[in-house]
């Protein structure tokens, strides 16, 4: 087997558990700040797969998938992993996610982006900010760009 | 009159989109998520008229929860309550923050059709709101610092935001 055919196999097989995930949660109830089994498998295939599972998780979540509550739970929990080396992936997941039809996974984007706290996202949020009609999530963009504003100024609070 | 608050998760109790769907009188069932009961009760916290102890509240909070994360709230008038015909008693919070337990309440044999009554009312006109992670974090560290919680009776994810930020 070929290097390649061998990573076109991987990312297949990553592809298949982040959707076998995915449809899991789909009867799952989330609660802000509570762990669930769908937080825990993506925080596991975060740090099994790195930028193939947040490729994964990007395909299901930009592309319009039904189950809008899990993609939110995504978003929120992609912001909150504690993993170096995914952060710029998942940093742009979440800059694309500011930009879906759904107000719920927009806001579920500025949540997770507030979580990853970093400042390169800044130049997105205030085009997001820009283009918001939803009232209630223009308003809770805002506080994240205050938040990460606030942290490019003083990057070590 | 006091109030009550409730934690939510604002994007289930949007009233922007399209609602054309919804009947009169009626309201979208994603709500009724956020109020979910225990053995017909419904936990909540009493919120003074000046709002002086909602961060108390939060802190008792978040206190319970696995890692430090933003929270949604709603808050509404206790006449809502009477209004939806539900009993409401005074049971003292299980959080590890002491001094906010006493404003915990249990909404009592909190029927169904009773639990859509209040979630219409709460629809329609609860004020809805948002604490940031870090807000929340600067909050209970405080708590933690003044000795009002003990960190080792924080879950892991919050006792290590917790500890980080004390610097320890």
């Amino acid at each position: 087997m070929t290097p390649r055919t061998k990573s076109a196999r991987q990312a297949a097989d990553v592809k298949n558990l982040v959707e076998s995930i995915f449809a899991a949660a789909a009867d799952e109830v989330f609660e802000d700040g509570m762990e669930s089994g769908f937080s825990r498998h993506l925080a596991e295939l975060i740090r099994s797969y790195g930028e193939e599972a947040v490729d994964a998780i990007a395909q299901i979540v930009l592309n319009g998938s039904p189950n809008e509550n899990a993609c939110s739970e995504a978003l929120r929990w992609l912001g909150f992993i504690d993993h170096p080396a995914t952060q710029d992936g998942r940093r742009r997941l979440l800059e694309k996610a500011l930009s879906s039809r759904s107000a719920a996974i927009r806001d579920s984007a500025g949540l997770g982006l507030s979580y990853l706290d970093d400042p390169r996202a800044i130049a997105h949020l205030k085009r997001a900010i820009a283009r918001e009609r939803t009232e209630w999530v223009r308003r809770n963009l805002t506080m994240v760009l205050q938040q990460l504003e606030a942290k490019e100024k003083c990057p070590d609070s | 009159m006091p109030r009550f608050l409730r934690k939510i998760r604002m994007s289930s109790w949007a009233k922007e989109g399209n609602l054309s769907w919804v009947p009169n009188d009626d309201l979208p069932a994603d709500p009724l998520a956020d109020l979910a009961t225990l053995g017909n009760t419904l936990s909540l916290w009493q919120i003074e008229d000046d709002n002086s102890n909602i961060d108390a509240v939060i802190v008792a909070l978040v206190a319970t929860m696995d890692s430090v994360q933003s929270i949604d709230y709603i808050i509404f008038p206790a006449g809502l309550i009477a209004a939806a015909g539900i009993e409401c008693r005074q049971t003292l919070g299980k959080t590890p923050f002491e001094p906010a337990q006493k404003w915990h309440r249990d909404l009592v044999s909190v029927s169904a059709l009773r639990l859509v009554a209040l979630a219409k009312d709460l629809f329609a006109s609860g004020e809805k709101a948002r604490i940031p992670r870090h807000e929340i974090l600067r909050l209970l560290t405080g708590a933690v610092k003044s000795g009002h919680v003990d960190l080792d009776a924080l879950k892991e994810g919050v006792r290590a935001d917790v500890a980080r930020s004390l610097g320890t």
